[in-house]
């Protein structure tokens, strides 16, 4: 294929973004692409390289776009742009978000974290999970059929997050019509289509703060300074106490709206991939027979399918970093002032570290040698939720089924099916999926 | 004898997020229990520089190292 002739923000590749990554993963693991001049990452060891030297790949930009320049009143020069980045990243979409910080800020803002959502502790209270899965499968299966992602993973997602943080019940209404009410969180923004830097900054919203960016999930700050507040006051045992009661490294005390800008973060942009993760990993087990037989004859293999899932069709396909010193990557000369597309979705997949990379194989030994949760100082911290839920979904699913289906009506026959994805190079999901269950009697 | 004879890996279990990104610089050093939380399998799995890396770049810092300069 020429790979020159085709734009990788092009919404028609959506439906199989993996031809043309698979392709640059293989043959050109750093690519400087000709219609917007960014450079895409997609092999493995070169998106590591990226990933960890955060001093020369910013994440300011991490959800503006192909061309984050156009988004500055100015344009920088010099092979060092830290300084103008730092000075300027109130232009940029999400600035206020950990996602979007770089040392030292994000190391602080990453303290707030540390500990409070991890394998130990999901363990220890593993059977609110259970109990809440259970909860959401006995909306669905009564009915012997359902469209998972509104049905299922949505709700289920916003219950097990806000059970976490000590969201009371009677709150999800009103944080939920917030969601709905604003404009898009940050999974549904990038989803639209991140940034592109078609429009001068001015005729962005402003949120009120002086900023140009957008900050599209300051719709919950309120409510969870709040929260911080009173927890301070009157600590639970929830993440959001946690939260609430961290120190930054240097020993202070983090005001409330620094806290809570994390914790929407945990409550709106973790929910959104981890139901599209859910989503992948529900349709292989309905259109694959086999390894639904094989899932339910060795149960302990759930982990691995949730991890080989992640690999082959994570929900994260790609990111942007931004180049703030000159370097080269290899063998491609970065200038400073480069977007860079970092494709965690590609880098996943290639055959050197994966023998026949698109294939999904539960056996594989390094099932969980991949990124889709990135790598280095920005690695989801929703990881270890992300992975319970699924897994938990999975194992509860099979517990209470004898056999889940495809709809037919909704997708096609066996051989013929048609499943719709979000339209975006960012993100890998499906956008509906209905599914018919035989529920055990 | 100035080598790392006396190394002692430690990993916090209340701290590590089970990335396993400690296996993926030092595997013979790491690997990850049923839990996927950390576990050192060897204290010299790996050159002293891997295992530092490895502590490095967990991200959430629940790697450490003490070592004794070996003059005992």
């Amino acid at each position: 294929m020429d790979i020159d002739l085709i734009d990788y923000t092009d919404p028609s590749l959506t439906s199989d973004p993996y031809r043309l990554l698979d392709y640059l993963a293989e043959h050109k693991p750093v690519y400087l692409e000709p219609h917007h001049g960014v450079v895409m990452v997609t092999g493995p060891e070169e998106a590591i390289a990226v990933l960890r030297a955060p001093d020369v790949f910013s994440s300011a930009t991490i959800v503006a776009g192909p061309d984050p320049m156009s988004l500055f009143p100015q344009r920088p020069e010099g092979d060092d742009i830290t300084e103008f980045v730092n000075a300027n990243r109130r232009y940029l979409p999400q600035n206020d978000q950990i996602v979007s910080a770089d040392p030292p800020s994000h190391t602080a803002q990453r303290a707030l974290l540390m500990g409070l959502i991890t394998p130990k502790r999901l363990k220890e209270n593993e059977e609110f999970i259970w109990r809440l899965t259970d909860r959401q499968l006995d909306e669905i299966l009564p009915r012997g059929t359902a469209e998972i992602m509104a049905d299922y993973a949505q709700p289920y997602t916003l219950l097990v997050i806000a059970d976490l943080l000590g969201v009371p019940e009677e709150d999800h209404a009103e944080l939920l019509s917030r969601r709905l009410g604003s404009q898009m969180t940050l999974g549904e923004r990038t989803a639209k289509g991140p940034e592109t830097g078609d429009r001068a900054p001015q005729d962005r919203g402003d949120n009120g703060g002086g900023d140009h960016g957008q900050n599209t999930l300051s719709i919950f700050y309120d409510y969870f300074s709040a929260k911080v507040e009173e927890l301070r006051q009157r600590p639970q045992g929830d993440v959001l106490t946690g939260m609430a009661q961290a120190k930054f490294p240097d020993g202070t005390v983090p005001g409330p709206i620094e806290v809570a800008r994390i914790a929407s973060n945990l409550f709106a942009a973790g929910q959104e991939t981890t139901v599209r993760l859910i989503g992948t990993a529900l349709r292989r087990i309905a259109d694959e027979p086999e390894v639904q037989a094989l899932l339910r004859a060795h149960r302990d293999l759930v982990p691995r399918f949730i991890e080989e899932t992640l690999r082959t069709e994570g929900p994260i396909l790609g990111e942007y970093r931004l180049a703030v010193k000159t370097t080269e990557l290899g063998g491609v000369r970065i200038p400073a002032g480069t977007p860079v597309l970092l494709a965690n979705g590609a880098a996943n997949r290639d055959p050197r570290q994966f023998e026949c990379p698109a294939e999904f194989r539960v056996s594989r030994e390094n099932v969980r040698r991949h990124i889709a949760f990135g790598h280095g100082i920005h690695t989801c911290p929703g990881a270890p939720l992300a992975r319970s839920e699924a897994r938990i979904t999975v194992e509860r699913l099979l517990d209470r089924t004898t056999d889940i289906r495809i709809n037919a009506d909704a997708h096609g026959p066996a051989g013929n099916r048609r499943y719709d994805y979000m339209k975006t190079y960012m993100f890998r999901g499906l956008t509906r999926l209905h599914l018919d269950f035989t529920v055990r009697g | 004898m100035a080598t790392a004879a006396r190394r002692e890996i430690r990993v916090d279990r209340n701290l590590c997020m089970g990335s396993g990104q400690c296996c993926w610089y030092a595997p013979n050093t790491f690997d990850q229990d049923d839990e996927t939380i950390a576990i050192v399998i060897d204290q010299h799995g790996d050159p002293a520089e891997t295992i530092k890396t490895a502590a490095d770049s967990c991200p959430t810092q629940a790697i450490s190292i003490a070592e004794d300069s070996g003059q005992d």
